[in-house]
């Protein structure tokens, strides 16, 4: 029971006491409990790893060469993380990004502009993304499932429509080639993975539906009751998602001008990887997209530096799937740092 | 004087399941009010009626004596009411700045570019301010709220409903799960904002805290008032057997 004589302490003692509790915040923990921090120093030790190991790794073609192989996976990257913040996931991206390429190559081999097909597919991904997002929080049916199904589905459809066979843009459009450009050693495609990077690190952090991510993220009932509404937030992230795997793909079809059937196929689970090692939580609540970006250019760094070593691509995968586990270790140690 | 909040008559039902029978209560401007009773006695459903979570089955809400609606949580934020949930309604992995500002973010003049920013040193400088003005010192707002304890956070949430004229408070066990020093601490900020002219419900079942800050009880028993009284009119024993029983006396119960 609470004395008479505890009532009685002046506000303000007591406020100085919680405030004395706790010890001053150093500038190195700060930077350490951000959730970044772990993927900052693994891109750099896995640079090094092959800046030392692997011979021309610091030329320019394979330094572009990196970029590019980073770009579509990174741009589906920054939807699937702004979407894994908001506390759900997608399996699907992987078969809307084949989708959306072979859409754009069929809708301009039939005469359609390039111009003209980006906005059909954009709008595409919005659809797909919303009924997505619908059918998991209207429904409560678990993300998983739903675009577990959406992977199947969008994939048969892609191979039902090219028999299976790869498609090509017949003629170049003007518009897609004009996509097609390169800055010094930076290809278009990753340029365009920068901007989205840049634009969605911005949304997260300095906008009120920012907050809102990661508050519904963090919690969807208490996110409510302050008036957040959750799942609308949630259906707009799923519509991120989508939309930028179509973005994705039309970048990937400006620069390739051609699509196979099984266009990125395991593209959705190499995104939650790089998203992941980028120090986001499955849980949802927690990440970045900086994180995310890191994670992609770790994901291309080992692609290419294992090919420049001469290293069986085989073992592509098991560096890989190490990686994720060391940088889970990592983050969670972050993480933990960051929140007791 | 007006009453803030009237609710006559107010039924709330699941199903066949009624949660609330006819609930009249009343909240006048500047007080405390606790609202006691056992666990499922109808509670939890009453805020979240008057958080606008649940629309009742039938009966009235009034505020400042006119008939209303509390659609959705946004509405009830709008007219004034602030529900702290036991431990919901802050997230722990948001900061503390943004936990505060949450569903209320400050963003950058209309009139400038880019007006969709948000305005993050004047929200982490008004967050200082306002934690500081009901006598909670923490420095750095941009701890993430994980890192607090638990009278801690409520006092964070209390704060924030105090700096944004919330009108009524709604405070759900505040002091569950408290160590006896952060109690009293929370207590306090009650007190601070009632003080301040918010008009507070506090939600307990602890007789002892609620006798402490609170000037009028209404006792719910089985979804039903059991009575409304002033803190003059009536004991703690009193009270607690209102909780248990329904009425002031102490039934004998049959095994």
């Amino acid at each position: 029971m609470v004395t008479q004589e505890q009532e009685l302490i002046p506000i303000s003692a007591v406020g100085a006491a919680v405030a004395r509790k706790r010890p001053p915040k150093t500038r190195l923990d700060r930077l350490l409990g951000r959730p970044e921090s772990g993927v900052v120093i693994a891109a750099i030790l896995v640079y090094l790893f092959f800046a030392v190991m692997a011979p021309h790794f610091f030329s320019e073609r394979v330094a572009s060469n990196i970029l590019l192989a980073s770009a579509a996976l990174g741009i589906v990257a920054v939807g699937v993380a702004t979407l894994m913040i908001a506390g759900q996931f997608d399996l699907s991206v992987g078969s809307v990004y084949g989708l959306s390429a072979a859409i754009i190559i069929l809708l301009v081999n039939q005469g359609v502009p390039g111009w003209v097909a980006l906005p059909i597919v954009m709008v595409f991904g919005i659809i797909v993304g919303t009924i997505n997002g619908y059918l998991v929080t209207k429904l409560e049916i678990h993300s998983l499932i739903i675009t577990l199904g959406g992977l199947m589905f969008y994939r048969g459809v892609l191979l039902a429509t090219t028999q299976g066979f790869p498609i090509r843009l017949r003629a170049p459009d003007a518009f897609l080639s004009a996509m097609d450009f390169q800055i010094w050693i930076i290809p278009g495609p990753f340029i365009w993975f920068i901007c989205l990077a840049t634009i969605f690190a911005y949304i997260l952090t300095r906008t009120r539906f920012g907050n809102w991510l990661f508050a519904t993220g963090g919690s969807p009932e208490a996110a409510r009751g302050m008036g957040v509404p959750a799942g609308r937030v949630q259906i707009v992230a799923f519509a991120v998602a989508s939309l930028l795997a179509c973005v994705a793909g039309f970048v990937s079809v400006a620069r390739f001008s051609s699509v196979d059937a099984l266009r990125g196929t395991g593209m959705e689970l190499e995104v939650v990887l790089a998203v992941v090692v980028g120090g986001a939580s499955l849980n949802g609540g927690y990440g970045s997209i900086i994180g995310a970006f890191l994670g992609v250019l770790i994901i291309g760094m080992i692609q290419q530096g294992l090919i420049l070593i001469g290293i069986n691509v085989y073992w592509y995968q098991a560096g890989i799937g190490l990686l994720l586990i060391v940088a889970a270790i990592v983050n969670q140690y972050v993480r933990k740092r960051s929140i007791t | 004087m007006t009453n803030l909040l009237e609710l006559k008559d107010v039924t709330k039902s699941f199903g066949r399941v009624y949660s609330l029978r006819k609930v009249n209560m009343t909240v006048r401007p500047g007080e405390v009010l606790g609202l006691l009773g056992d666990n499922g006695a109808g509670k939890s459903t009453l805020i979240k009626v008057l958080a606008g979570v649940h629309q009742p089955s039938a009966g009235d809400i009034l505020w400042d004596g006119v008939k209303t609606t509390l659609d959705t949580p946004r509405v009830a934020m709008s007219r004034g009411i602030s529900v702290v949930y036991q431990d919901l309604g802050i997230i722990p992995l948001l900061s503390i700045w943004r936990n505060f500002f949450l569903g209320r973010e400050e963003e950058v003049s209309r009139k400038l570019p880019f007006h969709w920013l948000l305005r993050t040193s004047h929200m982490r400088s008004v967050a200082r301010q306002a934690l500081t003005k009901l006598g909670i010192h923490i420095d750095d707002v941009d701890l993430t709220v994980a890192k607090l304890s638990g009278g801690e956070r409520q006092s964070i949430a209390i704060a924030r409903a105090v700096h944004f004229q919330s009108k009524l408070l709604i405070l759900d066990e505040p002091t569950a799960a408290l160590s006896l020093k952060e109690t009293a601490k929370v207590l306090s900020y009650v007190r601070a904002a009632s003080e301040q002219g918010v008009a507070v419900v506090l939600i307990t079942h602890n007789i002892a805290h609620a006798f402490e800050v609170c000037d009028r009880f209404t006792v719910l028993f089985h979804g039903a008032v059991a009575e409304t009284t002033e803190k003059e009119g009536v004991t703690e024993q009193e009270l607690a057997n209102l909780i248990n029983t329904g009425t002031r006396m102490q039934h004998r119960i049959a095994v």
